[in-house]
């Protein structure tokens, strides 16, 4: 395969703030559970997007982790910008949720925007929205992140005539939230880059899962 | 040199039938299989369902899997179906590269009976039965009965899951990364689903009327289907019979809503668009198009302006949703094998109930059976999430 | 009356979660959909989710709420005019 990729920028969530390219973008607090972490985060990030409010917490993590690797920089060709997004839990936090609503046996009554985000490729479709993006898009469901198949799948995008991919993985369960995501454009120049992205993968994936906790 | 991608074997479970044979029959002469609920347990008895017509002891008589109480209809449905395909490709699963399964549901038939008891009192039940609850244990437990060793994925893109695992696996055959593979998805019926999709309102109490004036939602069904796929050149060389190239495909998103296509179905149209500029085709060589045609209002009407954008002068088009309901994840791959069968019987397949067409965007349809030539035809599927597929089977 | 809209626009903050706003920012004759709050197609159906849980009052023709959910008053006097009926 003869597609040249690299890494413009690689975001992170560790110990609790969003780290671009190495640098911690955002501040770890204190807060009472996940859902405000996420609110709180998207405050310091002062994103004015009130559609995040209405999001479950997977796709709001999503939506703060592209939000720290694009920033103000959109990508330029958004019919040509892929999304590849890998997951090992799904939407669970939704899927819960809404099983619980429709299990109440006097009166079940699900709640469509609940129901709405027991997927877990609406995280695509929400960032898809957010920067009018309209390339493939496709979210793979693993159990480990294995570097050589996230760039395969990579590359096949690009080699279909994605010219930038937004790449990652996002998971929610309970308190604990992973996330990690690269923005990843084709290459012109001479060397191929695949090999140290593989590298940067395998770095990047071995970041532990954040548990929420209140700091003792 | 990119490799011609063609499909070998097919197999189908719908509430049309077990089998390609059963489902040719129901759709050559107009027979539906929507019907209020059987099987599944809800009290939404309103609702019309196009349900697998066999309890899960039939199921497992018919599929055999090692170890029946892990499975899941899902599951069953989805090795049934597979097991029909390899037959007809005449290839052994020790020799197969690749499956690519897509299921929006899983297991999750089998979780909704474990779980009331086993909430009263822990002890109640196997925990070992749920165990393939997830879209990727059904994918596994698949591949491991087969017998397939290769390359294994779990595509979840919503009611275009099936059709993006089709489009994978021809991708990576055509890159030379796998030699060949079985690829297409399963959903069985759920009280998650239909309750979920009534919550949207988009169900309707009668039966379903795709691009009809007077439509008011989908039926929800359930089904699985898989195609074979390999390199033209081992085929050819092997001797089989080939059922159709697969000639062009494309994956988009809508960029829109979580739900609701965009007015003018932009999605849709650039998936159309791009499918055909990866075949080589103009809209003008396109005979035939499978639409998503959901019968919701939203969609049929978002659809037909698409096609209107894409083609000037509109190919016959059909929702055979309108015998099936819809087989969320397994739509597109169901569709897919529905669309293979009209190039190889050179029939197209009605849209039934379709009475008075929504008049926004007028469209050629099929509305009985017709015989025709079919040389190239367009399956389209879209997911919530905006994802938005196009695929287009060609005669080989 | 007003005590049920001051309600009203408390529950409608809560359903649709506009975390950022409060029953202060919300005007009682502003259309709810289109510009006011930028409400959409989901936010309508649990709009009906709203009245069924909390009010008890089925909307089944989502198209209905189209003149139900034009403003917070408008949602008031329906919930006013069925519970009298």
């Amino acid at each position: 395969m003869s597609t040249k990729l690299h890494i413009v920028s690689a975001v992170q969530l560790r110990e609790g703030c969003w780290h671009r390219d190495g640098r911690a973008v955002t501040e770890w607090r204190q807060n009472e559970s996940l859902a405000a972490w996420l609110s709180d985060q998207y405050r310091q990030l002062n994103m004015a997007y009130p559609k995040f409010f209405k999001m479950d917490s997977l796709c709001k993590l999503a939506t703060l982790a592209v939000e720290v690797l694009v920033g103000d920089e959109t990508p330029v060709n958004p019919q040509q910008t892929g999304i590849l997004v890998f997951n090992r839990t799904s939407s669970i936090v939704s899927d819960c949720a809404h099983q619980e609503l429709i299990s109440d046996s006097v009166n079940p009554l699900p709640s469509p925007a609940v129901f709405v985000y027991t997927l877990p490729n609406i995280m695509l479709g929400e960032i898809a929205i957010r920067y009018r993006l309209s390339g493939e898009n496709l979210c793979v469901i693993s159990d480990v992140a294995r570097p050589e198949e996230i760039f395969m799948h990579a590359e096949l995008m690009a080699a279909s005539g994605m010219t930038e991919l937004i790449l990652g993985w996002v998971d929610v369960i309970d308190q604990q939230a992973r996330a990690w995501m690269l923005r990843v454009k084709k290459h012109d120049g001479e060397t191929n880059n695949s090999q140290l992205s593989t590298q940067l993968i395998k770095d990047i994936d071995n970041i532990p899962t954040w548990t929420h906790s209140l700091k003792s | 040199m990119p490799k011609g991608v063609v499909v070998t074997g097919m197999g189908v479970v719908t509430c049309l039938g077990f089998g390609v044979e059963e489902n040719l029959l129901a759709l050559k002469s107009g027979r539906h299989g929507i019907a209020p609920p059987e099987l599944l347990r809800t009290f939404h008895h309103e609702m019309p369902l196009g349900e697998v017509r066999a309890d899960r002891g039939e199921l497992i008589s018919r599929s055999g899997p090692t170890h029946p109480p892990f499975w899941s209809r899902t599951a069953l449905i989805a090795l049934i179906a597979a097991r029909e395909a390899l037959q007809m490709a005449q290839i052994t699963p020790n020799h197969l590269t690749g499956l690519m399964n897509g299921t929006t549901v899983g297991g999750m038939d089998r979780t909704e009976d474990f779980y009331p008891g086993f909430m009263e009192n822990e002890r109640h039940g196997h925990m070992r039965e749920v165990f393939n609850h997830d879209c990727g244990g059904t994918s596994e437990q698949l591949a491991e009965e087969l017998g397939v060793r290769g390359f294994l994925a779990s595509i979840n893109t919503a009611c275009s899951s099936s059709v993006n695992t089709i489009m994978l696996a021809a991708r990576m055959i055509r890159a030379g990364r796998i030699k060949n593979a079985i690829a297409g998805g399963a959903d069985g019926l759920s009280r998650f689903t239909l309750n979920g999709f009534n919550s949207l309102m988009i169900l309707d109490k009668e039966l379903c009327r795709p691009f009809d004036q007077s439509r008011k939602g989908l039926n929800l069904g359930e089904g699985a289907a898989y195609v074979v796929l390999e390199t033209e050149e081992d085929a050819l060389k092997s001797g089989k019979r080939i059922l159709a190239r697969v000639s062009g495909y494309a994956n988009t998103n809508d960029a829109h809503h979580q739900t609701a296509s965009s007015p003018d179905g932009t999605g849709a149209r650039m998936a159309m668009e791009e499918a055909l500029k990866e075949g080589g085709l103009r809209p003008a060589d396109i005979d035939h198009i499978n639409a998503h045609g959901t019968a919701t209002p939203n969609n049929d009407e978002t659809e037909a302006a698409a096609i209107r954008t894409v083609f000037a002068s509109s190919p016959p088009v059909t929702s055979t949703k309108s015998f099936t309901g819809h087989t969320l994840g397994a739509a597109g791959a169901v569709e897919s094998v529905f669309s293979i069968l009209s190039i190889g019987e050179r029939m197209m397949f009605p849209t039934l109930r379709l009475e008075n067409p929504l008049s926004e965007h007028p469209l050629t349809y099929v509305t009985s059976p017709e015989n025709r030539t079919v040389n190239h035809v367009l399956s389209n599927s879209f997911g919530f999430g905006g994802n938005c597929s196009s695929i287009i089977f060609s005669r080989p | 009356m007003d005590a049920l809209i001051e309600k009203l626009k408390g529950e409608i903050i809560q359903q649709l979660n506009l975390e950022e706003m409060t029953t202060a920012d919300i005007d009682t004759d502003a259309p709810l959909f289109m510009e006011g709050l930028g409400l959409d197609s989901i936010d309508a159906l649990e709009l009906i989710v709203l009245l069924e849980r909390n009010y008890g009052i089925k909307l089944e023709d989502p198209k209905a709420g189209k003149d139900v959910f034009h403003s917070v008053r408008t949602m008031a006097e329906y919930i006013q005019s069925r519970q009298e009926a």
